[in-house]
């Protein structure tokens, strides 16, 4: 039986692991910003469910959301899903 | 897990009353016993006695009775396994991808029809490196029928998986031990696939060896995964990647099938000095090659068909030899130059077409020989499609036409 | 040497079961056995075959038997003798078939060895009777074993047990085979 002399690589598997900003620095795709609003917001956290790149943040006191502009791509979902009170959105879109 | 040894602590530990019964298991665990059984029985003992965790399968034709049996070993307690009862072959795939990632050893069998309704996940556990273990019942594709040929596995043999192909059911039952060896090697670490002809072997009784559990289990360690899925150190298996990601994983495969190519022998071996029989050649040579007129190649029970032919053909005064490839996938390309280098003519037999072209295994040994510049008589023939039977004789007269045309 | 023997049946007489049971006692014997069962999906009722392999050596073949070399037939349904290809065989073929009589087909016959057994009446005499079918399958096989000696009677009888376990079909099967055993005769 033949053997061929060879270096036996170790495999290379298809694991993604999750990482901070794993397609770059996406914040600056944006062309509109979402702009936080602090005395409409009731603390309801859809915007931080929404957000389809986790950039919305909750402090662990459970306070006001915060967003992380570096990664926000402003998609502009937060703004969509966001209730407001009285009709007034706590998050509104504003140009860059 | 329960070892042998603790059974027997067990047998110390009970009572007077059922100390003989016991003494009879311990005995029956320890040394090989041949039984009379089909194929697919001989793959589903194979299966108990590597203690997968987790197998899944879908019941239904042209499923053989390797799941069968397994369901009623698994329903009467006689193996530590988690059987799950899925709808499709597709989603028997999926179930064994998702738990050979939560870190446990995995089974599953297929044929025909199954396996192309598996494609995509069968494509997906290739690619990915899943080191799954699947034997395949060969048997013929479209129209409806269930007879033998290797169309279906010939489909996927460029899926990433290794495939074997056994020439009778001491052959599945051993190959099949070997494979979660093979499959779960860490140089390795990618699904093996065990060809087995549909009815003839699968459906056929014959005799097997079967080794104890405590010699299986001396060579067939538990399973050790490479990655396993963990909430606490998440990953993600297989995500969206881009060129370069792919590119790495591809060449990797390549890689990886290299590394087979000189680890299979290896682990044969071992498997042949802990257990017995199988030896540790790719490509096995029937018959005396340095007189050998002609010598006949071909996969599955056609190859040993044809080691008969090589004792019916010697009554008649023809010498021949047989070079039947054992493994597929990786392609055993030196041993092969090296074997048909030494002999004047050559017929490959297939039991499958690339259609539009040859059969895949003539297809494959014609391009060896054109880069190795190998000075012999090339002729190919299709045999066995649909299950039409071969005999002996038949592989007989088609080296005699051979021999006559000169 | 190697013995080729093809079992002719209907789908639903137990030709495919038999053909294992043999194989089974073979095995006891110690012999290199193979049972090949050769149908297709749902046949109750076709003309089906099964082939058993029994030999001194290991068997490398996988084909179905080569009528030419067949050792003997046995035939679970009289008008399935039709179906043998009478003038391919060798001289000295063995034919058992389930008849009261010698069927008008091989009454003529030089060149065969003819035996029957009437395994209708004795199926009925042990109440081997499935689904209105008379099972015939273990009756002819304990002639076949009269008439070769190729198994031993003992082997047979353990390989029906083996089959069908210990209990009440078990018993009758084996006082079949013994009847069997005893009520078979050849053509003269």
């Amino acid at each position: 039986m033949m053997n061929e002399d060879i270096e036996l690589k170790d495999p290379v598997l298809p694991l993604g692991r999750p990482t901070l900003g794993s397609a770059g620095e996406t914040g600056d795709w944006r062309t509109y910003r979402p702009k936080f609003i602090e005395e409409n917001c009731i603390k309801c956290y859809k915007c931080w469910l929404s957000c389809p790149e986790g950039t919305i943040r909750v402090d662990a006191h459970g306070e006001y959301p915060y967003i992380d502009y570096i990664y926000c791509k402003g998609c502009g979902i937060c703004v969509h899903v966001c209730p407001g009170r009285k009709k007034q959105k706590a998050l509104e879109m504003i140009p860059e | 897990m329960c070892s042998c040894l603790s059974r027997k602590e067990e047998a110390e530990s009970l009572g007077n009353d059922s100390r003989v019964e016991v003494k009879e298991m311990v005995q029956s665990l320890e040394k090989p016993q041949t039984k009379l059984m089909t194929g697919a029985e001989a793959v589903a003992t194979a299966a108990k006695l590597s203690r997968p965790q987790v197998i899944a399968a879908y019941p239904i034709t042209p499923q053989t009775k390797i799941v069968e049996t397994l369901s009623g070993m698994v329903a009467r307690g006689e193996m530590d396994t988690e059987y799950i009862n899925v709808e499709s072959e597709h989603s028997a795939m999926g179930a064994v991808i998702g738990a050979s990632l939560a870190g446990t050893r995995t089974f599953t069998a297929t044929s025909s029809h199954g396996l192309l309704y598996m494609g995509e996940l069968v494509w997906w556990a290739g690619m990915t490196r899943i080191p799954v273990v699947m034997p395949v019942v060969n048997r013929s594709l479209n129209p409806w029928n269930i007879w033998p040929d290797h169309q279906d596995a010939m489909a996927f043999r460029d899926a990433g998986w290794i495939q074997f192909y056994a020439k009778n059911n001491q052959e599945v039952l051993d190959l099949t031990i070997c494979a979660f060896k093979i499959a779960e090697h860490h140089k390795i670490w990618m699904p093996v696939m065990v060809c087995l002809d549909g009815f003839i072997l699968s459906h056929t009784s014959a005799q097997v060896e079967i080794p104890s559990q405590a010699i299986v289990d001396a060579f067939l360690p538990p399973f050790e995964p490479l990655a396993m899925l963990d909430p606490d150190n998440p990953f993600a298996h297989g995500s969206l990647t881009d060129s370069e990601g792919i590119w790495e994983q591809r060449m990797s495969l390549i890689d990886g099938f290299n590394n087979a190519r000189v680890l299979i022998p290896q682990i044969l071996k071992e498997y042949t000095d802990k257990i017995g029989r199988l030896g540790d050649y790719l490509i096995e040579v029937t018959g005396n090659i340095e007189e050998a007129e002609c010598a006949i190649m071909a996969l599955g029970t056609l190859g040993e068909e044809a080691e008969q032919t090589v004792e019916f053909l010697s009554e008649k005064n023809i010498k021949t030899v047989v070079f039947r490839l054992r493994v597929f996938r990786p392609f055993p390309r030196k041993e092969l130059i090296s074997l048909i280098k030494r002999v004047p003519r050559l017929l490959v037999i297939d039991r499958a077409v690339s259609f539009g072209n040859a059969g895949q295994l003539a297809i494959e040994i014609q391009a060896e020989l054109f880069a190795h510049k190998v000075d012999v008589l090339f002729y190919q023939k299709i045999m066995g499609l649909g299950g039409m039977d071969v005999t002996y004789a038949d592989i007989a007269v088609e080296v005699e036409n051979i021999l006559k045309e000169e | 040497m190697m013995t080729e023997i093809r079992i002719v049946s209907r789908g639903g007489q137990g030709g495919v079961t038999g053909a294992k049971m043999l194989a089974y006692a073979g095995h006891l014997d110690g012999k290199f056995v193979q049972a090949i069962p050769k149908y297709g999906a749902e046949r109750k009722g076709a003309p089906i075959y099964a082939d058993v392999r029994i030999s001194d050596e290991h068997v490398k073949t996988h084909a179905p038997v080569i009528t030419e070399n067949t050792h003997s037939w046995i035939v679970l349904e009289p008008s399935l003798v039709q179906t043998i290809p009478l003038k391919k065989l060798s001289p000295d073929t063995l034919i058992i078939v389930n008849s009261q009589s010698f069927p008008e087909s091989l009454k003529s016959d030089e060149k065969l060895k003819i035996g029957k057994v009437d395994a209708v009446k004795i199926a009925r005499e042990c109440g081997l009777i499935k689904s209105g079918t008379e099972m015939v399958s273990t009756i002819m096989l304990g002639a076949w074993v009269k008439a070769t000696s190729l198994v031993s009677l003992d082997s047979l009888k353990e390989a029906v047990k083996h089959q069908f376990g210990e209990g009440a079909l078990t018993d009758a099967n084996i006082r079949s085979i013994e009847l069997a055993y005893s009520q078979f005769e050849f053509k003269e």
